[in-house]
């Protein structure tokens, strides 16, 4: 037996190997962003633990999905749950349910504790250390146990889920004694709830098994009269009519991927909101933050792979064979990526400002800075500027998201790792300047005002941004050809439409705050170089989908 | 009209449903002037390409089973009127051409075959 | 039914390699209108290789393909809305319900109809509420099929659409196909490996070999062109292997057991002449059969030795 465990360890192992390997490979960046390297030479101008944090976030979202022990079968593209040739090995069902959860809660875990203990200043008691622990391996074991029980109806597991981890959230808020006033949630109480949910989650997967290896599907058994809540969500009843193909395959990106995005940016303002309810403090929320912005960065990957959470590019051959221009199909990805992310954008927006209003914080009326802003600009300057920022943000995600779908649209090994190389060669760019600044005598503004390239920005202000504005500009002619190959150029208009009244109102409302010459001219000329960007995708995304869909 | 069509013994399929109309035909089960299924419906039926069954057609209206009424059909045709001796004498000498093989093979004389499909006749006309 | 001149698949030169391997070799092939069109082969000849260039899934590396007037990649929209196309594999979004995706399919298609596809589920008897990947590889498969007849396209694509599926399921696909090609004007392509259902329904074979065509004639002429004739070895010393070689339409040439068997493809007026002319002594001619003819020209099978 002990052989066919270690049979089943290293398989866990071998299968993901790449991953497990790309993850180790983050400890040195952890290591670099730690309080004892780069947080002294630039802590004071890069929010050093919040990168570090972020950089953690992301590390275990994809150790879940590595030990997320679902069999999916490639060839048929079939989700399969728990894999098949494993429930036949001569093990009893409690080995086999133990083994991946074990491995998951230990691996996520460590790595969670390795990052707390040695590259953040967060200090945590052995008590909280272990509600670690029995966070991830609740986690880890009803995720797993909702995706081996195979018939439940999916909106039945998301609600599972949901409860379960607002349930562990409330546990981790009561344990870590966050809020010391109430006396409801205390640290019994919530190390009860940790313990309860960990020992219920590994009974639920373990009966999902006996149940699968009987050969009879899971099904979760709501005592109240189900079917009339789930007609509230399931639109099997009247299914959606469509006018033309075009529409059709909106609805099917939307339904397949794009829905995800402020689902889960949804969620996680819930939790936001259940915390500041809970007068929990202003970290949660800047935590939250920071995952919300991760998540708009993973939005890219969401819509151009073919499945949602999966890796692979190409597009699927159901949706190459559909009577669609090679246009019309990039369109059908974009269009519900833009849906996608101006609602959660929305959420996004409006969800610090109710927490921090329930929690009470003075001025929540208004933005942060407000007032000095308003001593400068008067009201209507402020709210002008205000509203700039809102335009501007959004118009920085829409860029983020959107070039990176397009780009990644291509499924091109080579592109995709020359697109994380810029990135990190950007990221690393920037750091390095910063570095370098800092190593100059006095601060660093003064620093930076006495280096050549403030200079060059003083006396000409037109010279970098013309450059980077005339840069996309030939990227764009150089696009034209290949562009018109696959679509016409008169089905661009309505985007080039949108993106110059975005670009006209933005101008206008910068234009409308008194600011000297020079930095309106420089502002400017960013904001062009923006709205470009904007444009850009709709350029991209075409020729990539022809180059992906004709191979 | 319910044809079958195998493809185990080698027979063409054309002539399978040629062999089995000839056959509903003489056995009476397919009275005369009436209509058999339309090509299209046969083919859609029995699976097969509406061109091997308009073949098979073709050969029976030229062998005089069927005739084909302008924008009505394919019928049955009244068999002794219409159909010719020759095509009937050269069914029945392709019949002896394959008995005879079969006979040489097995060693079994021509004169001795004669004597066989009297000594046939004669038990029919008994019964 | 009867086919008319005017092709709607035109494809020429065709030359696709992965890496080292070609898998088409300057390919020629032309589908007329009406056609029931089989494309027969070993696994791995090209066949599928063949069909996703039609779907414009393939650019053509060499050579050009036509498909109703239009380059299938330049012109993705217009091909496409006229094919009704069913892949080997059942690809099928497993989260829609069956209504969903009949009714996400018939947005594509202006000439969907609606009772037609609504027939045809309710001819296949499963639930049109239940989701896609709650279904059998058979049942995605039957559902595919009404999606892809429901808009009476001009051409039915069926890319070994039988592979791994019961009697019932076959049955339905070849009533798919004669039900398309009765319909003036619309043809199939049928790629299969089930030669009694090509023999059945195709009116023209190509047959495929390494990527090349190997074959590529009316069903007719197919089924009553290939002679199988058989000599004993004395014979075939006396005449000289040479000789035997040179007769037309030679495919292949074996020996079994003291007996020479001589496949052939050609008809008669060239074949009795030749044969007279060497004065062979026939122990046996006979028709091939078409698994006969599909085993002739593939590539040399070595015999497990159980002596």
């Amino acid at each position: 037996m002990t052989a066919m465990i270690r049979a089943l360890t290293w398989e866990v192992f071998f299968k993901n190997r790449v991953g497990l390997i790309g993850i180790l490979l983050i400890v040195p960046m952890f290591w670099l962003f730690s309080k004892s390297f780069i947080d002294e030479v630039i802590g004071d101008y890069v929010p050093v633990g919040k990168i570090s944090f972020a950089i953690m976030l992301i590390s275990v979202l994809f150790l879940f999905a590595i030990f997320s022990y679902v069999d999916v079968n490639s060839k048929e593209k079939i989700n399969e749950g728990f894999p098949p040739h494993l429930l036949r090995l001569p093990l009893p069902t409690w080995v086999l349910s133990v083994v991946p959860i074990l491995l998951g809660t230990l691996a996520v875990s460590s790595f969670i504790l390795l990052w707390i203990n040695f590259f953040s200043d967060i200090k945590l008691s052995w008590l909280m250390q272990l509600a670690i622990i029995s966070v991830a391996g609740s986690f880890i074991s009803w995720s797993q146990a909702t995706n081996w029980g195979l018939n439940t109806p999916t909106i039945q597991k998301a609600i599972l889920l949901i409860s379960i981890i607002s349930a562990l959230i409330f546990s981790v808020i009561a344990v870590f004694d966050i809020n010391q006033q109430s006396t409801l949630f205390s640290k019994t109480y919530g190390s009860f709830g940790l313990i309860f949910l960990l020992m219920s989650g590994y009974y639920f997967c373990f009966l999902t098994l006996v149940r699968t290896r009987q050969n009879e599907s899971f099904q979760i058994r709501l005592s109240f009269p189900t079917f009339e809540i789930s007609r509230l969500f399931s639109s099997n009843s009247r299914p959606p009519q469509f006018s033309n193909g075009l529409w059709a395959q909106y609805w099917y990106e939307w339904k397949m991927q794009a829905f995800a995005i402020p689902l889960i940016i949804g969620l996680i303002a819930i939790v936001e909101l259940g915390a500041a309810i809970l007068g929990s403090e202003r970290k949660i929320i800047s935590i939250g933050f920071v995952t919300m912005f991760t998540l708009f960065l993973m939005s890219a990957h969401f819509m151009a792979c073919n499945k949602l959470g999966g890796e692979d590019f190409s597009i699927l051959p159901h949706c190459a064979t559909r009577p669609l221009s090679d246009f019309d199909l990039a369109m059908s990805k974009l269009h519900p990526l833009a849906i996608a992310i101006f609602v959660s954008y929305l959420l996004f927006v409006s969800t610090p400002f109710l927490s921090l209003y329930i929690i009470g914080l003075p001025d929540t009326t208004t933005p942060p800075y407000g007032n000095e802003v308003v001593e400068k600009f008067g009201v209507s300057g402020m709210m002008a500027l205000f509203s700039l920022v809102l335009i501007i943000f959004l118009a920085i995600f829409w860029a983020v998201s959107a070039n990176g779908c397009a780009i990644l649209l291509r499924d091109s090994k080579l592109i995709f790792f020359a697109n994380i190389a810029a990135f990190i060669g950007l990221g690393v760019g920037l750091l390095s300047l910063m570095v370098y600044f800092k190593g100059q005598p006095g601060n660093f503004e003064t620093a930076l005002k006495a280096s050549s390239i403030y200079q060059v920005l003083a006396d000409s202000p037109h010279l970098i941004p013309l450059t980077f504005t005339g840069t996309i500009i030939s990227f764009i002619t150089f696009l034209m050809r290949p562009f018109q190959r696959v679509a016409k150029f008169e089905q661009l208009k309505i985007y080039a439409v949108i993106s110059s009244v975005g670009l006209l109102i933005s101008l206008g409302l910068l234009w409308s705050v008194e600011l000297p010459i020079k930095v309106s001219a420089f502002a400017s000329y960013s904001i062009v170089n923006l709205f470009l960007l904007c444009f850009l995708p709709f350029l991209i995304a075409p020729i990539n989908v022809s180059k992906n869909r004709h191979r | 009209m319910h044809l079958r069509i195998t493809q185990h013994d080698g027979v063409p399929i054309y002539l399978q449903i040629i062999n089995q109309i000839k056959q509903l035909i003489t056995s009476g089960r397919l009275t005369v002037d009436h209509e058999i299924l339309p090509i299209r419906v046969l083919a859609g039926e029995l699976l097969v390409n509406p061109n091997t069954v308009a073949r098979a057609y073709r050969e029976l209206e030229t062998e005089g089973w069927v005739y084909k009424k302008r924008g009505a059909g394919t019928f049955v045709s009244n068999q002794q009127n219409t159909l010719s001796e020759e095509v009937c004498k050269k069914q029945i000498k392709d019949r002896i051409d394959v008995l005879l093989t079969e006979a040489h093979h097995m060693n079994i004389s021509t004169e001795e075959v004669i004597d066989l499909i009297l000594d046939t006749s004669k038990r029919k006309r008994e019964d | 039914m009867q086919a008319t001149e005017e092709s709607i698949i035109k494809i020429q030169g065709l030359t696709r390699e992965f890496g080292k391997q070609k898998a088409l070799d300057n390919v020629d092939l032309q589908v007329k209108k009406g056609q029931v069109f089989g494309i027969v082969g070993e696994n791995g000849a090209g066949k599928t290789t063949l069909i996703k260039h039609l779907l414009g899934l393939y650019k053509a590396e060499q050579g050009k393909v036509s498909v109703f007037g239009f380059d299938p990649v330049k012109n993705p929209a217009e091909v496409l809305g006229k094919i009704g196309y069913l892949s080997e594999q059942p690809d099928l979004p497993g989260w829609m319900t069956i209504s969903q995706y009949m009714n996400y399919m018939s947005a594509f298609y202006p000439s969907w109809d609606k009772n037609l596809a609504n027939n045809l589920i309710h001819v296949t008897s499963i639930d049109p509420d239940k989701k896609i990947k709650s279904l059998s590889k058979g049942q995605q498969a039957r559902i595919g099929l009404c999606a892809a007849q429901a808009h009476r396209p001009e051409l039915l694509l069926l890319d070994e659409p039988s592979s791994g599926l019961d009697p019932l399921v076959r049955k339905e696909i070849l009533s798919a196909a004669i039900r398309t090609v009765i319909d003036d004007g619309r043809s199939v392509v049928f790629s299969s490996h089930y030669l009694d259902e090509v023999e059945r329904i195709c009116d023209h074979l190509i047959m495929f070999r390494g990527g090349r065509v190997v074959l590529s004639a009316s069903m007719s002429e197919v089924l009553n062109n290939h002679q199988m004739i058989t000599i004993s070895s004395a014979e075939l010393n006396r005449v000289g292997q040479d000789k035997i070689e040179r007769l037309p339409g030679l495919i292949k040439l074996t020996e079994k057991r003291k007996e020479w068997y001589i496949n052939c493809f050609s008809n008669y007026e060239e074949l009795l002449p030749a044969i007279e002319k060497l004065s062979l002594d026939i122990l046996e001619k006979r028709l091939m059969t078409l698994d006969e003819i599909f085993l002739s020209y593939c590539h040399e099978q070595k015999t497990l030795d159980e002596e």
